[in-house]
């Protein structure tokens, strides 16, 4: 290692750890499914940091790792391509800019994900924590209270329309004027 | 955004198929192609996606947190000091690894890294909570505040105490409200039925029998409250035992001072109303509370304590109620408990749950002779008749055949063999002879529903006909017909089924048959024949009480305390 490469490692380290939620969020989106998307961060990770002397100090690492990531994701689409939803390439492609957006502003959608949350009752709460519990599925949270897949499934959908429409609306609140 | 409402709706149930992992090709397809005519959908993709994966990711977080909070190694509850980097490590100073392998999945320091990571993300917003809220309240766990998407209700944690174990007929207050039979049921949910029957167990033990228009809400371990509507209660025999021994604790005269909302104690199962509190002290009972509040209650066997509650607090002595006898609490009346005698009240609560019986149902041509009317199916339309006055239908043989290539002595069946016990084979023709093939005919039983819930009805049935069945009505409703051959061979069985449609009384099944193929020259005539097997069941009626039943109208009082 050259001098110096201890201080750039630590920045490195700094900057892969500093952007984790939001690449997560990205390779989720491109993959539709936690367990790939944890799994593609890994394998980021490790590009990142294999190829860290690539990167420019000042230069935008987000916009660098996400590039790495788009690239991660193609990969793990063509070795589980059974397993996701079959995308054209070109969709993808232009979901990915939209993405790149939309995780960029992760933390406003968070803190206005948490408020919309707010207005669950406690069973649509329930549903959804259930849901999002790891290795959790619709026929999963079925079984676990005792209703048929069908109406968990339409109840997990109208949960998500209405946080979907909630925050919607407040970010077009907090977009005007 | 300026999408069209019913297009963003689709779109929202598409994006929800692909993430649960149920989407087609189609859909996924069709999504795509929604994409290219409206732009600003790939951004609703984009922000429906980073919503999951937020609460994908903060589930992850929280998962992790918990796990952080059970190891040893994070027992100190100190904050970490402001300023400290969220990851400190030195890749150099790692075993000799190449630095590749140790970010790598499952090399030291990716391990490392993101441990350190769920630890460091774990302190800081402990050490936020920390200076957030440092001396009022204890800490809550710091679980909690880790996962902020999932901000937990002031009220404790779900506590499941039973489930539904059984529904007839339900219609709800609020159809987005709606339960299935087998749903588990915590603490605070409430039942709200417009008509019907729902019944709950408790995982106690205890069963509640509600009949709508009732409100309902899951009270406790052990009770509910019944705000409107009628309740029946029967407590399992392991449920008596508790209560029985419970029974001394109870005695003690209610704390008239607290202004806590009154609660039996823990042991004994009880139905809260507006007006009473009704105990259980092992039995089967009965609470109807009126829209204006006035409760009554039936002991069918047992005892039971009612008494009176004013302001959330118990007013008076409770009573003790035995068998057969009721007790009526009246709102804003300063009498105590009426202990009335009404033999009525008993029959006005379902004790069970009603169940299935068996429809009459006539299936063609079933313990008849060859040749003989079939009272309960008649033949009474044609299309090439519009006059035409229904007429009977008769049993027939199935006809015979050969081919050219058959021996003298052999003749082939065309159709499936009558089973007289069963079902026969029927036509319009006593002789079973040919008629125009260009015409439908259409075929008619009934059967009587008196007595059932029509909407508890169900139908199954199976045809065979010759040449082919074109369309089967319940009352007029049209039932789906299943693919069949437009003729022979008159040996396959097709099913069919009706789950809607029925109505009170008389219920008019028809089939329409047609006879010989399309392409056969109009002028043609053929044999027009129908076999039919039906089976059915409904949730017979229980008795409900009238209108000019209600409570607000009290029953002749024998006794007063």
């Amino acid at each position: 290692m050259p001098p110096g490469c201890d201080e750039l490692d630590e920045q490195i380290v700094q900057l892969i750890s500093g952007c984790q939620r939001r690449l997560f969020l990205y390779l989720f989106g491109l993959l539709t499914s936690s367990d790939l998307a944890e799994e593609a961060l890994q394998e980021t990770n490790a590009v990142l940091w294999r190829k860290r002397a690539e990167f420019q100090p000042g230069s935008n690492f987000f916009a660098w790792a996400c590039s790495v990531a788009y690239f991660e994701a193609c990969k793990a689409r063509q070795q589980r391509r059974r397993k996701l939803p079959s995308f054209s390439d070109l969709f993808l492609e232009e979901a990915s800019i939209e993405l790149r957006a939309a995780v960029e502003n992760a933390d406003s959608l968070q803190t206005t994900l948490h408020d919309c949350m707010d207005s669950l009752s406690v069973r649509e709460r329930e549903l959804v924590d259930r849901r999002y519990e790891h290795g959790a599925t619709t026929k999963s949270v079925a079984v676990s209270v005792g209703r048929s897949v069908d109406a968990v499934y339409k109840s997990l959908n109208r949960i998500h329309q209405k946080l979907f429409d909630c925050i919607t609306a407040r970010m077009r609140e907090d977009r005007k004027p | 955004m300026t999408l069209p409402d019913d297009i963003r709706r689709e779109v929202g149930q598409l994006l929800w198929a692909i993430h649960d992992g149920v989407a087609t090709e189609q859909q996924i397809q069709h999504l795509e192609q929604l994409g290219r005519e409206h732009p600003e959908i790939r951004q609703i993709y984009a922000q429906f996606t980073v919503m999951c994966g937020l609460m994908h990711w903060e589930e992850g977080q929280h998962a992790a947190n918990q796990s952080d909070q059970t190891s040893p190694a994070n027992t100190s509850n100190s904050p970490p000091p402001p300023g400290l980097p969220l990851i400190v490590i030195d890749p150099t100073k790692h075993n000799g690894m190449q630095p590749a392998a140790w970010l790598a999945p499952g090399g030291t320091l990716f391990s490392y890294a993101a441990s350190a990571l769920i630890v460091a993300l774990g302190l800081l917003l402990g050490w936020n909570y920390y200076f957030s809220a440092p001396q009022q309240a204890p800490a809550p766990p710091l679980a909690q505040h880790a996962k902020p998407g999932k901000k937990l209700p002031p009220e404790t944690p779900l506590t499941f105490v039973g489930r539904i174990t059984g529904m007839i007929d339900c219609r709800w207050t609020n159809p987005r409200n709606q339960a299935i039979e087998g749903a588990s049921l915590s603490v605070g949910e409430k039942i709200e039925l417009a008509a019907g029957l729902l019944e709950v167990t408790y995982h106690s033990g205890a069963k509640v029998i509600l009949e709508g228009p009732c409100s309902y809400s899951i009270d406790s371990r052990q009770g509910g409250y019944l705000a409107v509507g009628k309740v029946t209660a029967n407590v399992s025999k392991t449920m008596e035992g508790v209560g029985g021994e419970a029974r001394k604790e109870t005695s003690s005269t209610p704390d008239r001072d607290s202004a806590a909302p009154v609660a039996p104690p823990a042991p004994l199962f009880a139905i809260r109303t507006p007006t009473a509190l009704v105990t259980d002290l092992g039995t089967e009972f009965a609470v109807e509370v009126d829209p204006s509040g006035n409760s009554q209650t039936h002991v069918f066997r047992g005892t039971v304590e009612v008494v009176r509650i004013l302001g959330n607090r118990p007013a008076g002595s409770p009573v003790s109620l035995r068998d057969n006898q009721s007790a009526r609490v009246e709102v804003g009346s300063t009498r105590p408990v009426v202990v009335v005698r009404d033999e009525s009240f008993k029959n006005r609560f379902p004790r069970a749950l009603p169940r299935r019986a068996r429809l009459v149902l006539f299936n063609t041509g079933v313990n008849l002779n060859d040749g003989d009317q079939d009272p309960h199916w008649q033949l009474v339309a044609r299309s090439d008749e519009p006059r035409f006055e229904p007429r009977p239908t008769y049993v027939i043989q199935p006809s015979m055949f050969t081919l050219p290539s058959d021996p003298a002595n052999i003749r082939r069946i065309a159709h499936l063999a009558n089973e007289r016990k069963r079902s026969q084979w029927i036509s319009p023709d006593v002789n079973g002879g040919d008629l125009p093939g260009s015409a439908v005919y259409t075929f008619r039983t009934s059967f009587d529903l008196s007595g059932f819930l029509p909407r508890t009805a169900v139908l199954h049935g199976r045809f065979l006909a010759d040449n082919h069945v074109k369309a089967i009505r319940l009352n007029g409703h049209e039932l789906t017909v299943p693919d069949h051959p437009h003729n022979a061979p008159f040996s396959t069985w097709h099913s069919f089924l009706a789950t809607s449609g029925f109505v009170e009384g008389n219920n008019l099944l028809e089939v329409e048959v047609t006879n010989l193929e399309l392409a056969d020259p109009p002028d043609a005539k053929s044999k027009i024949m129908l076999r039919i097997e039906l089976e059915g069941s409904a949730v017979r009626q229980w008795q409900s009480p009238k209108p000019n039943e209600s409570t607000s109208n009290p029953p002749k009082t024998s006794e007063g305390r």
